[in-house]
C-alpha cells in the first residue's frame, strides 16, 4: 500500500480547530492534526540512529528502528532502498535519515527513510556475539561434541508451540516418511518474555525422562520471526539445556537466514521444521529395500556355505577310499591273492612232483603185477600156439587140414573121456579100499589117547588107560577097565567088560588087519 | 537349502520381539558379516541364519505399522 500522506489543511485550519476546544472532531480530522503537528515540530531531514530490526523486503522496505527504550516503525521506498550501499540485516546499527509522518490509514507514526547508513552492529547482536564466543571458548560449539542422530528413533519429542505451523510441518513429514516413528508433542511458548526459560525447562524435562518416555531424539523448532521473536533461542539457559540433554537435539528456528544460539549448540541444525523431521525420520520405502537386500545376502551366504560343504562331502565321497567298497581292501586283497597263488603253485608243484613220483612207482609196480605177468605169458603162449597152428597149417594139407584138426580134436576128446573114466574108476576103487569104506563096514580104529599110537593088540593096554576109537562117523573115548582074556588062539571070548561109555568095544581077535577081513556080515567088494 | 526342522532355539530368539528397529537391523548386519567371514561353522551358520530371518521379520513388522502415534506431554 502506498503511504503517500494526504496533505492536510494549513496552519489556519489547524488554528481554527485548536481554537474550538469543545468541538467534536472526526478521526480523519484528528489524523490530520497529528500529521500537521509532526510536520510542524519535526525537521524534515531527521537522522536517527538505532538498531534495525524486523526487516522485511516487500519491494519497499519495512522495518523498525529501536533502542533499549523505544521502537519506531520505518519504511523505505524502493527508489530510496536501491541506493542503499550495504546489505541490510536485522540487528544492524544504522543511521536512518528521513521524515516522520502520521500514516492515517494505519494509524501509526511512520518514519519515512530516504537514506540508510550502517553504523555498527546492534547491541543485542553484540551481546549475542559475545556470548557465542564465550561458549565457543568453553567448547559448547565443538563439532566433536555433537552426537550422531539415531537412524530409526522409536519416539521423537517435538518442543514447539502446539498452535504453530511448525508442529504441523514436522508431524506431516514424519507421517509421510515413517509412521512407525512416534511423536511426543511438548507445548511451549516460543517467543515473548520468559519463553527462553520455558523452552530450557522443557528440554531439561524431556532429557530427564527420556528413558521412561522412550525418547530417542528431540526437535526444537519454531517458525520465522524477527530477531526479537526468535530471541528466546539465543538465551544462555537454552544453550545449557541443549548441552546437557541426554538425547540428540535437532534445532530448526526461523528461516534459513536466521541462526540462533541453540542452532549452534544443537547436535544438528535444520533450515526448516520439515527438514528437521526429514533428518530424524527414515524413509520406509528405502528401509524396506535395505531389509530385502540384507535378507538376500543372508540367504545367499548360507546357501554358499551349504553348497561348499556339500561339495566337499561329495568330493570326499567320490574318492575311491570312500566310494568303492573294496578300495581299501584292494591292496591287501591283491597281496592275499598273490600269496595264495604262490601257495597254490608251490603246493601243486609239490603235489606234482609227488604224484609224478607216485606214478613212476606205480608204473614200476605194475610191471611186476601177476595178472600182467600171466597175461603176458598167456599172450606169449597163444602167440606161440598161433605160430604153431600157422606153421601146421602151412605144412599140412590144406584140404585135409580141416579133417586133421577134427580128428585131432576128436582124438583128444576121446582120450580125455577115457582118462576121465579111468579117473572115476580109480576114485571108486579108492573109495572101496579107502579107510572110510572100511569104517563104514563096521571096522574101527582105536588109538591110545595119550600118544595116538594105533592099538593092534589087546595085550598092549593096561586098565585105566584112555583110548580113542575111530568109527565111520566119529570118535569114541573110553577107558580100559579090568583085564582082558587070553591073547593067542584060545578062542574064548572073555567076559564082557563094563565100559564107561555106552559103546561096546569090539574085541579084536589076533588076526592081522591086513589081509582078509572075512567078517560074515561084511562081504567086501574085493 | 537350510534344513527345515522345528526350531529348538525359539527361546533363543524370543528377545527379538522387543527389540528396536535399530538394534535388530544392527544385529542382522552383524550376523551377515559373521557368516560371510567364514569364522563360524556350518551348523552355527544355519542357526545364525535362523536368527537373522527372525530379526528381519521383526524389522518388517515395525515398518508395517501404518498409523502415526502422536501423544502430548502432560503438564509440568
Amino acid at each position: 500500500m502506498t503511504g503517500t500522506p494526504k496533505a492536510s489543511g494549513g496552519a489556519g485550519e489547524g488554528a481554527s480547530i485548536a481554537g474550538r476546544r469543545d468541538t467534536v472532531i472526526s478521526v480523519s480530522d484528528l489524523a490530520a492534526l497529528i500529521d500537521g503537528a509532526l510536520k510542524d515540530r519535526l525537521p524534515t531531514g531527521l537522522s536517527v540512529v538505532g538498531e534495525l530490526s524486523g526487516f522485511s523486503d516487500r519491494t519497499h522496505w519495512y522495518f523498525t528502528l529501536k533502542d533499549e527504550e523505544a521502537v519506531v516503525s520505518a519504511v523505505m521506498f524502493a527508489s530510496a532502498a536501491a541506493k542503499c550501499r550495504f546489505r541490510v540485516a536485522n540487528g544492524q546499527r544504522v543511521v536512518a535519515t528521513g521524515r516522520v509522518e502520521f500514516f492515517a490509514k494505519q494509524g501509526r507514526t511512520q518514519f519515512y527513510v530516504t537514506a540508510l547508513e550502517q553504523v555498527g552492529m546492534g547491541e543485542l547482536e553484540m551481546r549475542l556475539k559475545a556470548l557465542i564466543e564465550e561458549l565457543r571458548a568453553l567448547g559448547w560449539l565443538d563439532a566433536a561434541r555433537k552426537r550422531a542422530l539415531p537412524r530409526f528413533p522409536r519416539r521423537v519429542a517435538v518442543i514447539t508451540s502446539k498452535t504453530g505451523a511448525a508442529l504441523q510441518d514436522v508431524l506431516d513429514t514424519m507421517r509421510r516418511r515413517c509412521p512407525a516413528v512416534e511423536a511426543l508433542v511438548c507445548d511451549v511458548r516460543v517467543q515473548g518474555p520468559g519463553a527462553g526459560e520455558e523452552v530450557a525447562a522443557m528440554i531439561d524435562r524431556v532429557s530427564r525422562g527420556a528413558a521412561d518416555l522412550g525418547i530417542d531424539a528431540v526437535i526444537v523448532t519454531r517458525g520465522g520471526g524477527s530477531i526479537e521473536d526468535l530471541w528466546a533461542f539465543n538465551e544462555r539457559v537454552v544453550g545449557e539445556a541443549v548441552l546437557s540433554c541426554s538425547v540428540p537435539v535437532v534445532a530448526a528456528i526461523g528461516h534459513e537466514t536466521d541462526t540462533t544460539l541453540i542452532e549452534l549448540i544443537a547436535d544438528e541444525r535444520a533450515a526448516t521444521p520439515t527438514q528437521a523431521a526429514m533428518r530424524l525420520t527414515p524413509d520406509t520405502a528405502s528401509l524396506l529395500e535395505q531389509l530385502g537386500q540384507l535378507r538376500a545376502r543372508l540367504a545367499s551366504m548360507v546357501m554358499r556355505l551349504v553348497r561348499n560343504e556339500s561339495r566337499r562331502i561329495e568330493a570326499a565321497s567320490r574318492h575311491p577310499a570312500i566310494g568303492e567298497p573294496g578300495y581299501t581292501l584292494r591292496g591287501p586283497s591283491q597281496r592275499l591273492v598273490l600269496a595264495s597263488q604262490r601257495l597254490g603253485h608251490s603246493a601243486r608243484a609239490r603235489l606234482g612232483t609227488g604224484r609224478a613220483a607216485l606214478e613212476r612207482l606205480g608204473a614200476r609196480l605194475a610191471r611186476h603185477e601177476p595178472r600182467g605177468l600171466y597175461a603176458a605169458r598167456r599172450a606169449a603162449v597163444e602167440h606161440a600156439l598161433t605160430r604153431l597152428r600157422r606153421a601146421l597149417k602151412a605144412r599140412l594139407d590144406p584140404r585135409g587140414l580141416g579133417d586133421l584138426s577134427e580128428r585131432l580134436n576128436g582124438a583128444w576128446g576121446i582120450a580125455a573121456d577115457r582118462r576121465s573114466a579111468a579117473l572115476a574108476a580109480l576114485e571108486r576103487e579108492l573109495a572101496v579100499v579107502g579107510p572110510m569104506s572100511v569104517l563104514a563096514r563096521g571096522y574101527s580104529l582105536t588109538t591110545r589117547a595119550s600118544d595116538g599110537t594105533v592099538l593092534r593088540s589087546a595085550s598092549s593096554v593096561r586098565p585105566g588107560e584112555s583110548l580113542v576109537t575111530r568109527l565111520s562117523d566119529g570118535d569114541v573115548r573110553s577107558t580100559v577097565g579090568g583085564e582082558l582074556a587070553g591073547v593067542s588062539g584060545t578062542g574064548d571070548s572073555g567076559p564082557a567088560v563094563p565100559l564107561t561109555l555106552p559103546a561096546r568095544a569090539v574085541p579084536v581077535r589076533g588076526r592081522k588087519r591086513r589081509g582078509t577081513l572075512g567078517s560074515p556080515d561084511q562081504l567086501g567088494l574085493f | 537349502m537350510p534344513p527345515a526342522k522345528p526350531n529348538p532355539d525359539a527361546s533363543a530368539n524370543a528377545d527379538i520381539g522387543a527389540m528396536s528397529y535399530e538394534a535388530a537391523v544392527a544385529e542382522l548386519e552383524a550376523i551377515i558379516d559373521r557368516i560371510e567371514s567364514g569364522e563360524i561353522g556350518l551348523e552355527e551358520s544355519v542357526r545364525a541364519y535362523e536368527r537373522g530371518v527372525a530379526l528381519q521379520a521383526r524389522c518388517k513388522s515395525i515398518l508395517a505399522q501404518a498409523e502415526q502415534r502422536v501423544t502430548e506431554l502432560g503438564g509440568a
